[in-house]
């Protein structure tokens, strides 16, 4: 396999309580790797890490240990004008562009000023660049004049989009990108992501809480629980067949539009909820919720190794089930 | 057949804008069966909020007018009625619970007492309200209720808080619960957890609930029936398997194609609906769906379609409605 465009070992972000000399750690080890071309989901629940993850990986908040590299190239510490270079080679589009549009600006002029910065074009073909951007994200060269406001959910999220591939990055790294936006919005966005990825040859994170979303996209998928990746593999063994019992409950609880699958299928709920990271259980931090936990869940923590070809997981009774010895 | 406990019939809602009158709520009939759960889908603006805020008579009032229509629980009308005998009917008829519990919870108000007072208010006395609490804080799955009684909702999670807000309207058992994305805000598994608590107590007590939602996910796991709104309008109607497995409706037919299938090694274009859910302020002429719909034929853009039958009954006497010019026969898309 090709040596991975981004890769990250052993992250891990902490961030101190205030008032106590306690910390919580948001991200508590992991490591993945993104491939050229390649669509990485990450999904997991409120408070599983997956955002802090994300703003580790473009560089927006510093690692507390672990490294970051970009083509083989260690970025976890550089700042200033390395900085900014791979800011121009990684871009993050976050969930609601509106809180990061600034209103008394015009979309064509939020664009220009991106490309401005980063002194990619004069500033003469800079109009004709903001043209071009808007129309590879399905707006017409009108909505240059427009203000925030004046934009719906989907529009504003395509200026988004569009503010991103301006500066011609390598890699995009979208934060539930189509959360907050309807059904029959959602999937306009969805194909766009799809058609700019294939047109412009770009590497994707996809962060979502939605299985259905990042199964919809991904090449590779990991699912992160409490700061951890506890599986990851290929789209469809970890999205339709998951060895972790995480997994397999997020699978269930997510409804399938379809009342023909509904009526057949009995889910049984995972008990509780999320633990607190800044109190997390002992061993497995899933074992609290766990349907198959076992003594040695509450010791031991699984370490994530392959328990199938290209598939693994973080987990001793699936590590059992599949005849891998954990470790 | 059923008499509904709930009956809506052609209810009209305004609201008065600087900009002029918008209709939000659009000529809607339904009826609701003695512990029947109905989905009410669509998306943001359509009107489905609006509706049952308006049958609950917490229409804000102004901007929001109900300028027709009727409204009947069990028989009695709920619209003529004074705000008085109103205010006595929800809560202890018809309950409603909303997307997030932090807004419908007082912040300064111990659990146990937001509970009580609404028993109180309805007339139980302090021993009686003390007594149901803790048995409704227990029906719900909160751990230890004497010990939640006492706490803030602030020392609780989202999915804990909606537990709360949940016994806050089953506290007087009403017959039929209003649930507004009472799961929106909520993480999956939480979302499950919910799902299956309601379903319990409807098990119990034989309460309908009409489950507000723009999850057609959720829809196919919680209700048997649904109704999909778009503009303030009903425009389809049916049991929720022949909805999905046959939608009558263009509107209908595009929301479930925009959903990304969750089996299967194939993972198609996703179908898109061009444009956007219109503004209640800009309703076009004719059917409002028409500048998204890809079957809209001149007739759609001159006049709204009526509602009619297009299967059915069933043996329980149910019906798949939709209020469409063109048949699925002559579709294009």
């Amino acid at each position: 396999m090709s040596e991975p465009v981004l890769s990250a070992r052993d992250l891990v972000k902490e961030y101190p309580i205030r008032g106590t000399r306690q910390s919580l750690t948001a991200v508590a080890g992991v490591s993945v790797d993104l491939h050229q071309g390649e669509t990485l989901g990450i999904v997991g629940e409120s408070g599983c890490g997956k955002s802090t993850l994300a703003r580790l990986l473009v560089r927006l908040e510093k690692a507390t240990s672990g490294t970051i590299t970009l083509d083989g190239e260690d970025i976890t510490d550089i700042d200033g004008s390395r900085l900014r270079e791979i800011r121009r080679r990684i871009q993050m589009v976050f969930q609601d562009p509106y809180a990061s549009l600034n209103p008394r600006q015009t979309i064509g002029r939020t664009i220009e000023e991106v490309i401005e910065v980063h002194r990619l074009r004069e500033r003469q073909v800079s109009k004709s660049r903001v043209t071009e951007l808007l129309e590879m994200v399905g707006l017409r060269p009108t909505f240059a004049g427009r203000y925030p406001h004046q934009l719906s959910g989907g529009q504003r999220q395509r200026v988004g989009i569009a503010r991103a591939l301006a500066v011609e990055p390598e890699i995009l790294v979208l934060d539930e990108p189509v959360s907050a936006l309807d059904v029959s919005v959602q999937s306009g966005i969805m194909n766009l992501l799809g058609r700019l990825r294939d047109e412009l040859g770009m590497a994707y994170v996809f962060i979502s809480h939605d299985l259905g979303m990042v199964r919809h996209i991904s090449d590779r998928i990991a699912v992160m629980y409490l700061g951890r990746v506890v599986e990851t593999g290929p789209w469809e063994p970890v999205s339709d067949h998951p060895l972790h019992p995480y997994t397999l409950a997020l699978q269930e609880a997510v409804p399938v539009a379809d009342p023909g699958v509904e009526a057949n299928r009995h889910v049984s709920s995972i008990v509780g909820e999320v633990p607190d990271p800044a109190n997390p259980p002992s061993g497995c931090p899933f074992h609290p919720r766990c349907p198959l936990a076992e003594a040695i869940c509450r010791d031991v923590l699984p370490d994530l190794i392959p328990l199938l070809e290209d598939h693994e997981a973080a987990c001793h009774v699936a590590a059992r089930r599949v005849g891998q010895p954990a470790r | 057949m059923t008499a509904p406990v709930l009956a809506v019939q052609d209810l009209t809602t305004v609201l008065h804008l600087a900009s002029g009158a918008a209709t939000v709520v659009n000529g809607v009939s339904f009826d609701i069966l003695p512990g029947e759960t109905v989905a009410l889908v669509g998306e943001s603006g359509c009107g489905k909020s609006m509706t049952m805020l308006s049958v609950m008579g917490l229409h804000p009032s102004p901007p929001a007018e109900i300028v027709s229509g009727h409204v009947e629980l069990e028989g009695v009308d709920l619209l003529g009625m004074t705000e008085e005998k109103r205010r006595l009917k929800r809560g202890a008829d018809l309950a409603m619970v909303y997307q997030d519990p932090m807004t419908s919870l007082n912040p300064l108000m111990r659990i146990g007492d937001q509970i009580s007072e609404v028993l109180v208010a309805h007339g139980r006395s302090h021993k009686e309200a003390r007594h149901r609490t803790m048995e409704v804080l227990g029906q719900v799955g909160i751990p230890q209720p004497a010990r939640a009684a006492n706490s803030y909702p602030h020392e609780f999670s989202g999915g804990m808080r909606q537990r709360v807000v949940i016994a806050i309207a089953l506290a007087l058992r009403p017959k039929v619960l209003i649930a507004d994305e009472p799961t929106t805000a909520l993480d999956v598994t939480i979302q499950q957890q919910i799902i299956d608590l309601v379903r319990e107590i409807q098990a119990d007590t034989g309460m309908a609930v009409v489950w507000i939602t723009h999850d057609l996910g959720v829809v196919a796991r919680v209700a048997g029936r649904m109704l999909v709104m778009y503009g303030g309008h009903i425009v389809e109607t049916g049991l929720t398997a022949d909805v999905f497995g046959r939608p009558e409706h263009p509107y209908t037919s595009g929301l479930l194609k925009a959903v990304p299938p969750v089996r299967g090694k194939e993972r198609p274009p996703l179908l898109q609906i061009p444009g956007t859910p219109p503004d209640p302020e800009h309703q076009p002429p004719g059917c409002p769906f028409n500048p998204r719909c890809p079957e809209a034929i001149e007739r759609c853009r001159q006049e709204m379609p009526p509602e009619t039958a297009r299967h059915g009954p069933t043996d329980d006497g149910q019906l798949q409605t939709a209020a469409c010019w063109v048949p699925p026969s002559e579709w294009v898309a």
